[in-house]
């Protein structure tokens, strides 16, 4: 079990999880926990994956090593495809589209559960961003609590006076400098203040404060922006792009607000340079940008373009 | 891993979120099965207890809804 201190110089809770220490940690191929077993080593039973099957389409199982489980929230992975190598870009779109389902449906079943507060549905893409398995994957965590960060959202929210995502989509839409993509149900752009040079937020158009509140056709909707988009990164440096993509949605406490969207936290600033959380950011709170939102919107909308 | 032969959640009295009409459910063969939006969904527990869900594509069926 995990053990849960609160920090009081900072005012938040940090999680120990010690028994993630011993995780699997950059397997080769042949060695992957999350690739569908061989029917040879099913039938000896020896060296199960931890998928039993020699095929599947999409998987999601409790973590091995997990940062929460019942009674106290929850962890799983979410396992995209059976094969070892390409990415949430690169899946097919029918694929994709049902990966958006997927998402939906954790976040009804977990976000049910009396012991969760907050369902966070997320990626680490690239060792850069401390990936421990390259197989095309992501995670959910479900908190026992309500994470700072969409603590920040609702406080906005009550700053503005009303849907700070909202507004903030309409100030973008007015200005379409960091405009990168959008289509008829979400925009994505670079924020006005964006703490990451290449940070992105894909927001669906409606105010949906979650997955369960969109149609059918803005799920496939939010697929193919979010496609296009990392397909977009891959070709900004013409490299595998490194992000920690989040899942922002309506905390599950029965009556707070939110509005659906996806935010992309990449750490590179060039092709070989990356942004560091550092003195100022780390010790001071505040993050120093080397490059405008405008300028890498120009940039990443071209890669966008080079690629559609 | 075994078939799931429980409920696979605990029930919630959050029902605005944890129940919808895109989801049902039957059993057959000891396997659970569900369907969900354009989803099937089958349930099952690993040896060490831990839960493992696969999804599939259904049809396009629930294009119109």
């Amino acid at each position: 079990m995990s053990d849960l201190r609160f920090n009081e110089l900072r005012g938040e809770k940090v999680v120990y999880a010690i028994h993630r220490q011993s995780r699997t940690f950059l397997p080769t191929e042949d060695h992957c926990p999350l690739c569908p077993t061989p029917a040879n080593h099913l039938a000896e039973g020896t060296m199960e994956t931890e998928i039993p099957l020699p095929g599947f389409e999409i998987a999601v199982f409790d973590n091995l090593y997990p940062a929460f489980r019942a009674p106290q929230g929850a962890a799983e992975v979410i396992v995209y495809t059976d094969s070892h190598h390409g990415s949430l870009g690169t899946l097919a779109p029918e694929r994709a589209e049902a990966l958006m389902w997927v998402w939906r449906h954790r976040y009804q079943e977990l976000g049910g559960r009396e012991d969760v507060r907050y369902v966070l549905i997320f990626e680490n893409r690239g060792v850069e961003v401390g990936a421990t398995l390259h197989h095309p994957h992501g995670q959910i965590y479900g908190y026992p609590f309500l994470p700072p960060v969409p603590k920040l959202e609702l406080a906005a929210d009550a700053r503005l006076r009303g849907c700070a995502s909202c507004e903030l989509l309409r100030r973008e839409l007015e200005d379409g400098r960091r405009v990168v993509h959008e289509n008829e149900g979400l925009v994505t752009y670079i924020p006005y203040a964006a703490r990451w040079p290449y940070e992105t937020h894909v927001v669906t158009r409606q105010h949906r404060p979650s997955l369960l509140a969109c149609e059918p056709g803005e799920l496939r909707l939010l697929a193919e922006c979010l496609q296009i988009l990392t397909r977009g990164y891959d070709a900004l440096f013409a490299r595998p792009f490194p992000y920690v993509m989040v899942v922002h949605q309506a905390p599950t406490d029965g009556h707070s607000d939110g509005h659906l969207h996806v935010e992309f936290y990449p750490p590179l600033r060039t092709a070989t340079k990356l942004k560091y959380p550092a003195g100022s950011e780390q010790g001071g709170g505040t993050f120093v940008g080397d490059t405008l939102p405008e300028d890498c919107a120009t940039a990443l909308r071209e890669a966008i373009a080079s690629v559609a | 891993m075994a078939p799931a032969s429980a409920s696979p959640q605990p029930p919630s009295d959050r029902s605005d979120i944890a129940q919808s009409a895109e989801h049902s459910q039957h059993r057959q063969a000891g396997t659970q099965h569900e369907v969900y939006g354009l989803l099937d969904i089958e349930r099952h527990v690993k040896d060490d207890g831990r839960g493992l869900i696969l999804y599939a594509r259904r049809e396009r069926e629930h294009e119109g809804q």
